[in-house]
């Protein structure tokens, strides 16, 4: 990496802190990090009544998933509501700087409102 | 209520010699630390001794919110200096498209022109070749 632009600009470029909570803006954390599909993606379970033995698998959602009658049976037990199905998301702790909204205000908010991808 | 969540800047790894072609080239670091592309901010590694060594290319535009409490979160000692997280936020304004106005704001128009202007002049040649 060249010794210049920022890097040159700003010669302290971290502090360290003494105590990491409460986490204040411009702190690194390692954050759960959902990676964005385009397409959500849920866990279809097929029950296959074979010991109560039942098999997964991910696939992209359709239009059809999320009418009543959809609702796998090894599912059943868990609480959700007939218009209401579990998504599956990939995740990793990722590193992450921590900006406080109140810095940004309500027009951030806004911006992540109609541009939902970015949430 | 609505204030309690907080808004994260993912980072993503620079390439190296050992990891090629999965990770962010190093040329767009250069851009970046020259404030050359909106939506990347360069994060150099740490230059004191710390437990977490940090670095590479926070992405604005894949900024999420998230609620700010272990063990989904793990905070690390590492901050960016107050100087540079004006900057950071002048970035994010910039790329939502917040008009704000303001000292920071001047000095931030003023800091991309003289960047901009460094870069034409000795960076550009080095990292894109001519016939581009």
């Amino acid at each position: 990496m060249i010794q210049s632009g920022l890097l040159e600009i700003f010669e302290v470029f971290y502090e360290k802190l003494e105590k990491v909570w409460p986490i204040k803006s411009g702190q690194f954390c390692y954050v759960v990090t959902p990676y964005l599909n385009k397409i959500p993606q849920i866990l279809e379970v097929t029950n296959f009544k074979l010991g109560g033995k039942f098999e997964g698998r991910i696939r992209n959602v359709r239009s059809n998933d999320f009418l009543p009658d959809s609702f796998p049976e090894p599912l059943k037990h868990f609480k959700f509501s007939l218009t209401e199905r579990p998504l599956f998301m990939k995740a990793k702790k990722r590193p992450v700087i921590v900006i406080s909204p109140t810095y940004l205000g309500y027009d951030l908010l806004t911006f992540l409102l109609i541009n939902q991808e970015n949430i | 209520m609505i204030w309690e969540v907080k808004l994260g800047i993912p980072i993503y790894s620079l390439e190296s010699e050992e990891k090629r072609y999965s990770k962010i080239p190093q040329a767009v670091a250069v851009l970046a630390n020259f404030l050359r592309v909106p939506q990347f901010f360069y994060c150099p590694p740490p230059n004191f001794v710390t437990r977490h060594v940090i670095s590479g290319i926070a992405r604005i535009d894949r900024m999420f919110l998230f609620y700010p409490q272990a063990p989904a979160i793990e905070p690390t000692e590492l901050c960016l200096n107050s100087e540079v997280l004006n900057i950071l936020l002048c970035i994010i304004e910039e790329w939502i498209g917040i008009g704000c106005e303001g000292k920071i704001r001047e000095d931030f128009e003023l800091l991309k022109k003289l960047l901009h202007e460094e870069f034409e002049e000795k960076v550009k040649d080095k990292i894109i070749p001519a016939d581009q």
